[in-house]
């Protein structure tokens, strides 16, 4: 055998092996907008079932969706999308904990009516959620508060 | 042995060493004592005889010859039971730690908690609470002075 050959044949012996792109995350935001409307008992529109504990402590009456959406979103880039006219919301997976945690960059922007200005950020948050858990993001409104639940999941 | 006064002499004449042979055996008649130490000498004597085959120890075995004979009169020789026993718990003991090392040294316990690392906003006269309520979901809360209005 050449010594080509061998150096090639050590070579690919000694290289490190080239590690799969990991795997994305999977997102999932609930948007409701709460509000106090004088009911007796908690209304939650249809789909809202499974943030009925992640907002049991908060005083509004009346939650109704505003967006609900799942996305897989890949490590280490930024995923957006619109929640309605005025907020977007962004989420850069950083990296899966070895403790099973999932580490994140949340960013909502406050869109401006006036499309030629710069979105404002409202929150910019670095987590580490757990799976299987959610985080909580609550916004101020004219009437009540935007109230997004982030989960995410491996 | 006899406590008979005629022990010895009727040794010797067993031996052959006697010259009193009527006298011993008229003795031997009315003593039933010495009548039967002389049947133990006579099964001792047939028992030696038996033995037809005869161990010649060399210089370099007699040691451990020795040694037997003491092991015998002296009771069997300390062998330090504690130190195995010490040894094998120990051993045990090293084989579950390298086990659990295995088994749970690389892995990180899961946490159950959401930990928030920092947040900001760039909104003027916010601010932002974080909390963890009851039921264990983190939380930040993006709240203005009164009178403002995010929206």
């Amino acid at each position: 055998m050449s010594f080509v050959a061998w150096t090639v044949l050590v070579a690919a012996c000694l290289a490190k092996p080239v590690d799969p792109l990991p795997a994305p995350v999977t997102v999932s935001v609930h948007a409701v907008a709460a509000t106090r409307e004088g009911r007796s008992e908690k209304y939650f529109d249809r789909g809202l079932e499974s943030i009925r504990k992640a907002v049991a402590e908060l005083e509004f009456d009346t939650y109704r969706l505003v967006k609900k959406h799942t996305v897989k979103a890949p490590l280490k880039k930024e995923t957006a999308f619109v929640l309605n006219e005025r907020y977007k919301f962004c989420i850069t997976p950083l990296s899966k904990e070895a403790d099973g945690r999932i580490r994140a960059k949340v960013r909502i922007e406050l869109l401006s009516p006036d499309r030629k200005k710069k979105p404002v950020n409202a929150l910019v948050a670095t987590c580490n959620i757990v799976q299987k858990s959610a985080l909580k993001l609550r916004l101020k409104q004219r009437e009540g508060e935007l109230i997004i639940v982030v989960s995410v999941s491996d | 042995m006899s406590n008979c006064p005629w022990t010895q002499r009727v040794e010797r004449w067993f031996d052959a060493e006697s010259a009193e042979q009527e006298a011993v055996l008229s003795h031997m008649a009315d003593c039933p004592a010495c009548t039967a130490y002389v049947e133990r000498l006579r099964m001792i004597r047939a028992g030696v005889a038996s033995v037809t085959e005869r161990a010649d120890i060399q210089d370099g075995q007699f040691p451990a010859f020795m040694d037997g004979i003491r092991e015998r009169i002296h009771g069997p020789a300390r062998r330090h039971p504690g130190l195995w026993t010490f040894a094998s718990v120990g051993a045990a003991a090293l084989l579950m730690a390298v086990s659990a090392f295995v088994v749970f040294g690389g892995r990180t316990p899961e946490v159950r908690a959401t930990a928030v690392e920092s947040y900001s906003t760039e909104l003027e006269d916010a601010t932002i609470t974080e909390y963890v309520s009851e039921n264990g979901v983190s939380t930040l809360w993006v709240t203005v002075t009164e009178g403002g209005d995010i929206l």
